[in-house]
């Protein structure tokens, strides 16, 4: 198992889970205690950071060539990429998903609460990050890559 | 001008008016006559359309291998993978605004009209759309590749 097979259990694992229940924190804090500055931009931080970071990968990638310490190669290169493709494809059907479903269930005023769009989010980070540690681990199989062990 | 450029201004200009304004068509009908089959499976239909258009080049590109004349060539691939993932990268940016715009707006314990959701759905299908075709063209740059004009 390579460091990005491992990566992608514990983010399928110990990530995501953590996502679903941690990221619903500032939600409750602004729906506890009125939206504030240090909420609303702690929100916006994790959750852009949450759905990009896939893109450090590329940033350290380039940092650690220079250097010639890099342990992610042109393959892994393209596992993630398409693995990310992948979980993009899956993270627009769920935001299509719960859009109709708000659209189905509103009440008979057609009005929801605007706690559900953070909501949304969220579940849309859950998403991204299975699909894409899913499809990192379909893509290399059951062995490491170069035939590791 | 190659054919993965050209592609890539007709979806810029033409792809965005086929599915903004049907779009917009269904979402005013469900306001108007309320939920039915019909405004909700056409609008599902172009969300999901519109949203995974980009994965057509690669499926015709694959069809297109047997022939003789490649149109889309391995620098194609990796310019309009590039450029979707800029595009989701932008979309996902606008999202998380959106939704901090509107309970900075409503206010956590305010609710929002159930249309807001397609209809933010739809500005971000317009945003990726204009993402992905501007980023095409900036990396295919000014000059077509290696033809004469």
């Amino acid at each position: 198992m390579n460091i990005w097979q491992r990566n992608a259990w514990i983010s399928l694992l110990f990530i995501a889970p953590l996502w679903l229940i941690f990221g619903q924190l500032p939600i409750l804090l602004v729906y506890l205690e009125g939206p504030s500055f240090l909420h609303l931009f702690s929100f916006a931080c994790s959750t852009i950071v949450g759905g990009l970071l896939w893109l450090f990968l590329f940033f350290f990638n380039k940092r650690r060539k220079r250097t010639g310490t890099t342990e992610f190669d042109e393959r892994d290169q393209l596992i993630l990429i398409r693995a990310t493709l992948a979980a993009y494809v899956v993270l627009w059907l769920y935001f299509i998903a719960a859009c109709i479903y708000a659209w189905l269930s509103a009440t008979p005023e057609r009005s929801i609460s605007v706690n559900v769009m953070p909501m949304v989010i969220v579940g849309g980070i859950v998403v991204f990050l299975v699909v894409q540690s899913i499809a990192t681990l379909i893509q290399y199989g059951r062995g490491g890559k170069d035939g590791e062990k | 001008m190659n054919q993965t450029k050209s592609v890539s201004w007709f979806y810029f200009f033409l792809g965005l008016a086929c599915f903004l304004i049907p779009g917009v068509v269904a979402v005013f009908i469900v306001y108007d006559k309320g939920v039915s089959f019909v405004p909700v499976f056409m609008f599902a239909g172009i969300v999901i359309w519109g949203g995974l258009f980009w994965v057509f080049p690669f499926t015709f590109g694959r069809l297109g291998k047997g022939k003789k004349k490649v149109t889309f060539d391995e620098r194609d691939q990796l310019i309009h993978k590039k450029s979707v993932m800029a595009g989701y990268v932008v979309l996902w940016i606008y999202f998380v605004a959106a939704c901090v715009i509107a309970w900075c707006i409503v206010g956590p314990h305010g609710s929002i009209s159930v249309n807001v959701m397609p209809l933010t759905l739809l500005g971000g299908l317009v945003i990726f759309t204009l993402v992905q075709g501007l980023a095409s063209m900036i990396q295919y740059g000014r000059e077509p590749k290696g033809e004469k004009p």
